[in-house]
Parts: C-alpha cells; sequence; structure tokens
C-alpha cells in the first residue's frame, strides 16, 4: 500500500508532526519526549524541501555560471552538477513541496552563489539579470534539460529579454 | 498498513490513567531533554522503544499516525545528527586546506566565514556520546582529496599535508577553538606539536 509518507513526504511530516501533538496534548498520553519526536517529524518534510530547493539552485546555478564563462575548463564539471542538481531535485519532489517552490527566489539565489563561484577574469555578468526564473519547473525536471542547452537558452533569453508572459510557449 | 491496530482500537482507553501523576509529561519532558542533551544516541533508544510500545497498543493513536514510517524515521534521525557533524567538520577541513593552497583566492574571506560559521554550528550539535562515534581520520582523509580536487580545477596544488587528523574530538568541541589560528600545522614541514 502507498502512503503518503512515499508520495507527498512534506504533507506526511506536517500531518504526523501534528498529530504527535495532539496525542502528547492527551491526558492518557504515554510518557515519551513528544515534543523532540514531532520536531524531528517535522525535520524529515523540510529536509526534502530544503533537498529540492538545493538540487533545483544547483541547476541553475551551473546555468548562470555557464552563461557568464562558457570557455571555462569547468564545462565537465557543470555539467556533473546540473545532473546531480536534477537527481536531487526529482527524488524528493512531491504535491506540496512543488505547490510552494518559489522557483523565482531560488533563481535569485542562484545568481548570487554564481556571481561568487566565476573566477575573476570573467567579464560577461549580465548587466540585468531578470528577477524571475526563465526556466520553469518542468523544463528543470525533462529529462531533456541538459547544462549546454540551459546555457544557450540564457544566451537567448538575456540578450533580448522579456517577461515571462510575453514569450511564446516553447512546446 | 497493519489491521492489527484497527481490531484492537478503543473508544477510550483507560489503561493509561492507571499510571498515577509521576510520570506526567512534564517530569519526562526534563529527563528527557537531559539525556538528550548528554547522550542523544540513548535518548534515541529510549524513544524508539516508546514509540514501538505504543504503535501495538490500543489506544485512540492507533491509527492516528503512520508508526512503521515515524519509528524508521526516528531511527534514522539520531545518526543523522552525527552526521550533520561530521558532514559539517569535513566543510571546515575543505576550506581551510583550501586557504592552505590558495591563500590568495577571491573566495578566500569567505571559507575564514565559513569556517567560523560551521564551527559555531559544530558546537552547537556535537555531543559526547559522539565522540567515540565520529571517524575524525576518515572525514580528513576525505577533506584532502576533495580539497585537492577542488584546487585543481583553479591550477592550484594542495601542500603536503599530514596525513592523520590533527585535530581531537575534545578540541573541536572546545569553545576557544579556532583552526584558523595557525593553518601552519597542517603541512608536514610545519608539525611542531606533540
Amino acid at each position: 500500500m502507498t502512503s503518503l509518507y512515499d508520495t507527498d513526504v512534506l504533507l506526511w511530516s506536517e500531518e504526523q508532526a501534528a498529530a504527535l501533538r495532539r496525542l502528547a496534548g492527551t491526558e492518557t498520553a504515554p510518557a515519551a519526549d513528544w515534543e523532540r519526536i514531532a520536531g524531528l517529524i517535522e525535520d524529515v518534510g523540510r529536509s526534502a524541501r530544503d533537498h529540492v530547493e538545493a538540487g533545483l539552485r544547483r541547476m541553475l546555478v551551473q546555468a548562470i555560471a555557464g552563461y557568464c564563462d562558457s570557455d571555462s575548463a569547468l564545462r565537465h564539471e557543470r555539467i556533473r552538477r546540473t545532473l546531480s542538481g536534477q537527481i536531487e531535485a526529482e527524488r524528493d519532489l512531491g504535491p506540496t513541496i512543488r505547490a510552494r517552490l518559489d522557483l523565482d527566489r531560488l533563481w535569485r539565489e542562484a545568481f548570487d552563489e554564481a556571481m561568487r563561484e566565476i573566477p575573476r577574469r570573467v567579464f560577461g555578468v549580465p548587466p540585468s539579470i531578470p528577477r524571475t526564473s526563465p526556466f520553469t519547473l518542468d523544463e528543470l525536471l525533462d529529462e531533456e534539460f541538459t547544462y549546454d542547452r540551459a546555457v544557450e537558452r540564457l544566451y537567448i533569453l538575456l540578450t533580448s529579454w522579456r517577461p515571462k508572459a510575453e514569450r511564446n510557449p516553447q512546446t | 498498513m497493519a489491521d492489527a491496530g484497527v481490531q484492537s482500537r478503543r473508544p477510550d482507553s483507560r489503561a493509561d490513567a492507571e499510571r498515577g501523576p509521576g510520570s506526567g509529561p512534564r517530569d519526562d519532558a526534563i529527563d528527557s531533554g537531559t539525556l538528550h542533551e548528554e547522550d542523544i544516541e540513548a535518548w534515541g533508544e529510549c524513544q524508539i522503544e516508546a514509540l514501538r510500545r505504543l504503535a501495538v497498543m490500543p489506544g485512540p493513536w492507533a491509527n492516528a499516525i503512520d508508526w512503521e514510517n515515524v519509528i524508521e524515521e526516528i531511527e534514522d534521525a539520531v545518526p543523522a545528527k552525527r552526521e550533520a557533524v561530521e558532514s559539517l567538520l569535513e566543510d571546515v577541513f575543505v576550506h581551510i586546506l583550501k586557504l592552505l593552497g590558495d591563500p590568495e583566492s577571491l573566495s578566500s574571506e569567505r571559507w575564514r566565514n565559513e569556517v567560523r560559521d560551521f564551527m559555531e554550528q559544530v558546537r552547537r550539535k556535537a555531543k559526547p556520546s559522539m565522540r567515540q562515534r565520529i571517524g575524525l581520520e576518515t572525514i580528513w582523509q576525505r577533506a584532502r582529496r576533495k580539497a585537492a580536487r577542488d584546487l585543481e580545477a583553479f591550477d592550484r596544488r594542495l601542500p603536503e599535508v599530514v596525513t592523520r587528523c590533527p585535530y581531537s574530538f575534545d578540541e573541536i568541541s572546545d569553545g576557544a577553538f579556532d583552526p584558523l589560528t595557525d593553518l601552519r600545522i597542517l603541512l608536514v614541514a610545519g608539525v611542531s606539536r606533540p
């Protein structure tokens, strides 16, 4: 039997933590360190969400760093990191995490991280980085998504940037 | 999920009321709190035992909680706390080794700040009971390999550093410990300590 634990771990952890706290509040509750147990169960969901976010952020960092520093000797490493980020994001992604994801925040954080990472000789930093992610979540998780394609997309998008709504859908 | 809980479920369980006021949640919280601080592994064992007992006990909670997965997660959580400390220490070691190999790096200020930040977290998260379980030597070896690889990507070389971890668990848990104070002790040539 498939449980919520397997399909939507964030929702599972929130519901279980609430149930454990309710149980702790009942008069007949047996002795246990309920608050810490509930906290650990809550952490399960939080850490799943953190993993998804870290994976996606890592993918975006590689794309941005690759756009600014396309000749880099780090290309192979960035391909590897993009793939590992995608695997990490997919592994824990459930409906509740998906619904609460703020891809635009991840995009801005990824930009800051990429700026810290790229070597000092690079000058190809985009002058006006869009504040919203040019990639959708589905694009990032698509098996066709690769580091090289992502960099290429940024070349096209950032040289003639328009808000998302004005772009024609790709598919 | 098991059907046993459904069969034995009772609308109102009085059995637990017999335990009396001495086992109230407040006393337990204090005891558990101390145990949690002093020996988290023992704390974990106590909680898992309590959860296992409860999972097969009739009561209103029988079906409200996904016992199997909750117990499994608590079983994993305690080692995970130790792994978190291990992972922070590995990052600290990698950063100080990179500072040694590339002191002029643009990232050196960030590495220093992160070392301080990670050490702060290590001190908060490390428990005395972890002393026997944290493998400093393994962490040190991993950190050396990772630092060498990271430096190589920027055409830098890791100098010859000591093969055994130069720090002890007690040293690391000490509030005054700062690995940035003297990076030379990491160098094979710079070993001057007893």
